[in-house]
C-alpha cells in the first residue's frame, strides 16, 4: 500500500512504475496464457496428467518447483519420460507470476456467483 | 480438456438433437402486443417443465405448469432441497415476467438524446452490427481493448457475456460484489480462507448482527431458521431497525450503527478472560491467539456498552450462551455488507468468536462451502497485444479513497487503493472514480449485462456523469431498467422462463446444481444472452481490424474451438457436456432441473488437524499474516466512527421479502404489495421535527435530496431513518415506479471500503424535513 507521501508523485511517473512492476518479473496475463496452452490444456487438464491449476499448490509450493530454473518440474517430467520445449526464459517467469498471483494462499479474493 | 469441435460434440452425445430442434420450431412462435393478452404460440397441451428462479439470486427449482404455450403457474420442485422445497412470493410471481406489459421486446437503438426515451427498432442482427462495429471503433482509436468496460451481475447466463468480455479483450470487468458482499467475502476469509455458511439447520445459537433473513432470502438459511430451526434455538439479532427477523428472535438489540465491532470485540475478551474457548481447537487448529488475547483486553463489556449501546450484562450473556452451545453456535457472515468503511475488520471480529469455540466445519456451526463437481472447457482466447491493465489496480492509485473524516481515516485503512481487488470484479466506486478521471487511460465505451448501477450504485449524479463521458452504451436486460434508460442500444434477453441457461453448482452446505430450460417458446422471439454473445462474436469476426493484434494462428483454433465448437452449437450440447461426469446427467436434469452427489449436509472436510486453511499461515488466522505486509491491521482494531450530529440522521439500508434489488418493483404482481416506499422515522424525532404519519419529507445528504411520505414509527432507532430500494425510479420504461417514492442511489454517498474495495453504503448522514 502506498502512503500519503508517496502519492504526491507525477502521473507520469505513477504510469511508469505501473508499466515497471507489470512487466519486471513477469506478465501474469502472458503467463496465464502460456500456462493454459503449453501445460493445462495440453496434458495438466486431468487428461494426460494431474489435474493442475494454480490453487493447486501454495505460493511457496509453486516458488520451490520455479527455483533453479524450473529444476523440479523438469525432473517429475524426465521421471515420466515428458519434454516441454519451445519454451523461453520469460514464459517461465510470466507463468510462475501467474501461478503464484492464484495459488492456493494468494490474495485473490473469493467472488460470489 | 481441450475442445475441439470433435472431441466436444464427442463428449456431449447426440441424442438430444431432435429435442432441440424441436425446442427452436420458430413456426410456433407468435407474437402477443398486448401484455397480459394471450401470447399464443399455437402449442396445444399441458405440461409441466423443470427450470429454476431467477427472481433473485437463490436459483429455487420449480416446475413450471404450462398450459396451451402459456405459463399457468410455478409449482416448487420438491428435489430442490435447497431451498427446503419453497417458491416465494417473488418466485410465484415471475410467472408473469414474460407477459410483462413493458417488457423489452424488441432491440431499441437511441433516436434523439440520451435518457429522452426515444428509441427506433431494429432487428437482432443490426445491434449485432452495431456493436461489432462500436467496439471495432473503440479499439482503433484507443489501441486500448481495456477501454472497453463490461459490467455485469451474476446469473446462469452471465458466463455468457463474460466470453464476449474475453473474447474482446478487455480487462475492465466490473460485477456487482463490490456494491454487495466483498467486505464479509475479505472479512471472513481472513480467518479462514474462504467465505463460509452458517449451518441454521443444526444451531443451537445464533447471532445475526445485522442480517434480516426473514426479508432479504437466503436459501437455505431464510427457511432453516424460520421454519425448521431446531427445538430450543435461540436467535439474537442486531439492528438498528426492527425487521421481520428481529420480530422472530428471542433478543432484539437495537444496535448503535456503526458500532457492532465493539459488541463482538467485546464477546472476544469474555470468552478469553473466562476460558470459555476450546482449548483444543485453538492449540491444534489456528494462529495468533497470544496476540489476540492480549489486544482485546482493552475491550471489556462495560467499554463496549458505551460504543454500542447495548448493556455489558447482554454482551456477557451472549458470549456465554455461545460459549455454552459451541459448537453448534454461529456469527451469522451475512450477504449485503457494504455498510461501513471498516467493515472486513467488523466481519473479522464476527469471524474470530466461532473459531475460538471451535464451531467450525461441524453440523449448527460455521462450515465451508462445497460445490457439485461440473465440467466446463478451458477456452482459450486469443491474446491481444493491444490490452492495459485494469483501472482500478493499485499501482494505478495515485487518488483519495473516499473515507469519512474520523478515526478509521487515521489509521489503518488503505487511503489510495484498494487492498485486495477481485481482479474480475473489481471495484465499483474507485473504478468510476477512475473513469471519471480519465487516468491512467480513457474507458469511452460500456457494454452491460443486467447491471443496474444507476440505482444500485451510490451517488447517481456521478453514476450519470460516468455516462455521460461515453461513446457508446450498450445494455442487455428484460425491462428498461434505468440504467437501458440511458444507453445507446438496448438488447433486449429473454425472461429465465423462455430461455436454457448452463448448468451452475450452487455451493453450500447441501451443494446442488440447477440450470435452465425453456418452459415456454420466447414470446417476443428474443434471445438469451448465449446467443446474444454468438451473434455480436459472428459479426466482429467480419471485422478484420479487430483481430490484427493477436496471432493468426491461435485465431484460427479459437475460431474451431470455440466459434464454431461452442457459440455455433446448441448450448444443450455445452449443458451435456458439464454433466457428462453423471451417469444420465442430462437426462436427469432434464426431468429433476437438479443434480447433485448427494442430499445430505457436507461436513468435516476441513475439521481435521493438519488441514490446510487457505490462509497465508494454513491455519484459522486469529492474527492475519499477510494483513500487515500491507500495512494493515493484523487483528480488528475498534476505531470510533463519526456519529450524526443533531438534526442529521443516519441513513440506513435494508431489503424486504418481495422485491429484489431494483429489478422487480416493474412486475404488477408484486407491485400490488408495495406502491412505492416509505421513509421509516422514529416517532420522538418526528414529533420534534413536526412530522406526521403520511406527510411528505425532503430527505437530503450532501450529494441529493428526494421526496418520500414518512412512515412515523417505533421501529427504527432515533439516530438513524431508512428507505426500501428499488423507488424512485429515473427510466419512463418502469412506469409502475416512475418517479414513485425515493430513490436511494440519489442521495447515498460514495465512501469505499478500501480492504476488500467494497461500497461503504451505510456512512450517509441526512437531514429530513417536511416538503
Ligand atoms: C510448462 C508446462 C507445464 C508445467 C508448468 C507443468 C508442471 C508440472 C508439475 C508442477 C508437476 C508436478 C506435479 C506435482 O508435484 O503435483 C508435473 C508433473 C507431470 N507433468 Fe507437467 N507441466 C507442464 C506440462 C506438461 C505436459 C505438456 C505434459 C504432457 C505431455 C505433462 C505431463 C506431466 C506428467 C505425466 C507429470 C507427472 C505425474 C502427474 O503429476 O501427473 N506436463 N507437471
Ligand atoms: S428466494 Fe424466491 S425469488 Fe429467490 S430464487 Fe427462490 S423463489 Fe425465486
Amino acid at each position: 500500500m502506498k502512503r500519503k507521501a508517496v502519492m504526491a508523485l507525477t502521473v507520469v511517473l505513477i504510469l511508469a512504475f505501473a508499466v515497471a512492476t507489470a512487466f519486471a518479473a513477469g506478465n501474469e496475463r502472458k503467463g496465464k496464457r502460456t500456462w493454459k496452452k503449453s501445460c493445462r490444456t495440453a496434458c495438466h487438464d486431468g487428461s494426460q496428467a494431474s489435474n493442475l491449476s494454480p490453487v493447486s499448490k501454495t505460493q511457496a509450493q509453486w516458488k520451490a518447483l520455479f527455483d533453479a530454473e524450473h529444476a523440479k518440474i523438469d525432473a517429475a517430467h524426465k521421471a515420466k519420460n515428458v519434454a516441454i520445449d519451445g519454451l523461453q526464459a520469460s514464459d517461465w517467469e510470466d507463468m510462475f507470476e501467474y501461478l503464484k498471483g492464484h495459488a492456493l494462499d494468494s490474495d485473490q479474493p473469493e467472488t460470489c456467483g | 480438456m481441450k475442445l475441439s469441435r470433435r472431441k466436444f460434440l464427442a463428449a456431449s452425445g447426440g441424442a438430444f438433437a431432435a429435442a432441440v430442434a424441436a425446442a427452436n420450431l420458430t413456426s410456433l412462435k407468435a407474437v402477443a402486443e398486448s401484455g397480459h393478452g394471450d401470447a399464443q404460440t399455437g402449442e396445444k397441451g399441458e405440461k409441466h417443465i423443470a427450470s429454476s428462479c431467477e427472481m433473485c439470486v437463490n436459483k429455487c427449482g420449480f416446475y413450471a405448469h404450462v398450459v396451451n404455450g402459456r405459463i399457468k403457474k410455478l409449482n416448487p420442485n420438491p428435489r430442490f432441497f435447497k431451498s427446503r422445497a419453497m417458491l416465494c412470493a417473488r418466485g410465484n410471481a415471475g410467472a408473469e415476467e414474460p407477459y410483462n406489459p413493458e417488457r423489452l421486446k424488441t432491440p431499441l437503438v437511441r433516436d434523439g438524446e440520451r435518457g429522452s426515451n426515444k428509441w427506433r427498432k431494429i432487428s437482432y442482427e443490426e445491434a449485432f452490427q452495431i456493436v461489432a462495429q462500436k467496439l471495432a471503433e473503440a479499439k482503433t482509436k484507443y489501441e486500448n481493448r481495456s477501454s472497453v468496460a463490461f459490467f455485469s451481475s451474476e446469473g446462469l447466463q452471465e458466463g455468457s457475456f463474460q466470453m464476449l468480455a474475453q473474447t474482446y479483450g478487455s480487462l475492465n470487468t466490473v460485477r456487482h460484489p463490490s456494491l454487495c458482499l466483498s467486505s464479509t467475502i475479505q472479512g471472513w476469509s481472513s480467518v479462514y480462507g474462504v467465505y463460509p455458511d452458517a449451518d441454521l439447520a443444526n444451531a443451537m445459537f445464533v447471532v445475526m448482527p445485522g442480517a434480516n433473513r426473514a426479508e432479504a432470502l437466503v436459501t437455505p438459511d431464510s427457511m432453516d431458521f424460520l421454519r425448521y430451526r431446531p427445538k430450543g434455538q435461540q436467535l439474537v439479532v442486531l439492528d438498528p431497525r426492527f425487521t421481520n427477523t428481529a420480530a422472530k428472535a428471542d433478543k432484539w438489540y437495537p444496535v448503535k450503527p456503526a458500532t457492532d465491532m465493539a459488541f463482538m470485540l467485546a464477546m472476544i475478551n469474555v470468552i478469553i478472560n473466562e476460558e470459555l474457548y476450546n482449548k483444543d481447537f485453538v492449540a491444534n487448529m489456528t494462529e495468533g491467539f497470544d496476540e489476540l488475547k492480549a489486544h482485546v483486553q482493552q475491550y471489556t463489556p462495560e467499554w463496549a456498552e458505551k460504543e454500542c449501546e447495548i448493556p455489558a450484562d447482554e454482551i456477557k450473556w451472549c458470549a456465554r450462551e455461545f460459549a455454552k452451545y459451541a459448537p453448534r453456535s454461529v456469527i451469522y457472515p451475512g450477504r449485503r455488507t457494504s455498510w461501513y468503511v471498516d467493515d472486513v475488520a467488523f466481519r473479522r471480529a464476527c469471524a474470530i468468536i466461532p473459531a475460538l469455540c471451535g464451531c467450525w466445519d461441524v453440523p449448527g456451526g460455521i462450515v465451508p462451502k462445497s460445490g457439485v463437481p461440473l465440467k466446463n472447457p478451458d477456452i482459450m482466447y486469443p491474446f491481444y497485444d493491444m490490452v492495459e491493465e485494469r483501472l482500478d489496480v493499485e499501482s494505478f492509485g495515485e487518488f483519495d479513497n473516499n473515507l469519512p473524516d474520523d478515526a478509521r481515516k487515521e489509521a489503518g485503512l488503505p487511503t489510495d487503493s484498494v487492498a485486495y481487488l477481485g481482479e474480475k470484479d473489481g471495484s465499483w466506486i474507485r473504478f468510476r472514480e477512475a473513469v471519471l478521471r480519465g487516468e491512467p487511460y480513457p474507458v469511452k465505451m460500456m457494454m452491460v449485462y443486467k447491471q443496474n448501477f444507476v440505482e444500485a450504485a451510490p451517488n447517481r449524479a456521478k453514476t450519470l456523469k460516468m455516462m455521460e463521458m461515453m461513446d457508446f452504451i450498450c445494455m442487455i436486460d428484460i425491462q428498461m431498467s434505468d440504467t437501458a434508460f440511458y444507453a445507446d442500444l438496448v438488447i433486449p434477453e429473454s425472461t429465465y422462463l423462455e430461455r436454457w441457461d448452463v448448468v451452475h453448482s450452487l455451493a453450500g452446505i447441501w451443494p446442488i446444481a440447477t440450470f435452465r430450460q425453456a418452459c415456454i417458446e420466447p414470446v417476443y422471439q428474443t434471445k438469451s444472452m448465449f446467443e446474444i454473445t454468438g451473434g455480436i462474436v459472428d459479426e466482429m469476426l467480419k471485422i478484420p481490424e479487430l483481430w490484427d493484434d493477436t496471432d493468426e494462428e491461435e485465431l484460427e483454433y479459437f475460431k474451431e474451438d470455440f466459434v464454431e465448437a461452442i457459440l455455433h452449437a446448441p448450448i444443450q450440447d455445452y449443458i451435456k457436456y458439464q454433466v457428462s461426469g453423471f451417469e444420465n446427467g442430462y437426462e436427469k436434469l432434464l426431468k429433476d432441473g437438479v443434480i447433485y452427489k448427494t442430499d445430505q449436509g457436507v461436513y468435516g472436510q476441513s475439521a481435521k488437524p493438519g488441514y490446510r486453511f487457505k490462509t497465508r499461515s494454513g491455519k484459522i488466522e486469529l492474527t492475519n499474516v499477510k494483513y500487515p505486509d500491507k500495512g494493515l491491521d493484523a487483528l480488528p482494531v475498534y476505531r470510533r466512527a463519526r456519529q450524526p450530529k443533531d438534526g442529521q440522521f443516519r441513513f440506513i439500508l435494508g431489503r424486504h421479502g418481495w422485491n429484489t434489488h431494483t429489478g422487480t418493483q416493474n412486475n404488477e404482481f408484486l407491485w400490488e404489495i408495495q406502491k412505492e416506499n416509505t421513509l421509516w422515522i422514529n416517532s420522538k424525532e418526528a414529533l420534534k421535527l413536526g412530522i406526521k404519519n403520511g406527510d411528505r419529507v425532503v430527505v437530503k445528504s450532501s450529494v441529493g435530496e428526494q421526496t418520500v411520505k414518512a412512515e412515523v414509527t417505533e421501529k427504527i432507532r432515533p439516530d438513524c431513518v431508512f428507505y426500501a430500494h428499488g423507488f424512485g425510479r429515473v427510466s419512463k420504461g418502469m412506469s409502475l415506479v416512475y418517479q414513485k417514492g425515493a430513490s436511494q442511489a440519489a442521495i447515498l454517498e460514495d465512501y469505499i471500503e478500501p480492504i476488500s474495495g467494497n461500497a461503504a453504503m451505510h456512512e450517509t448522514f441526512v437531514t429530513v424535513s417536511k416538503a
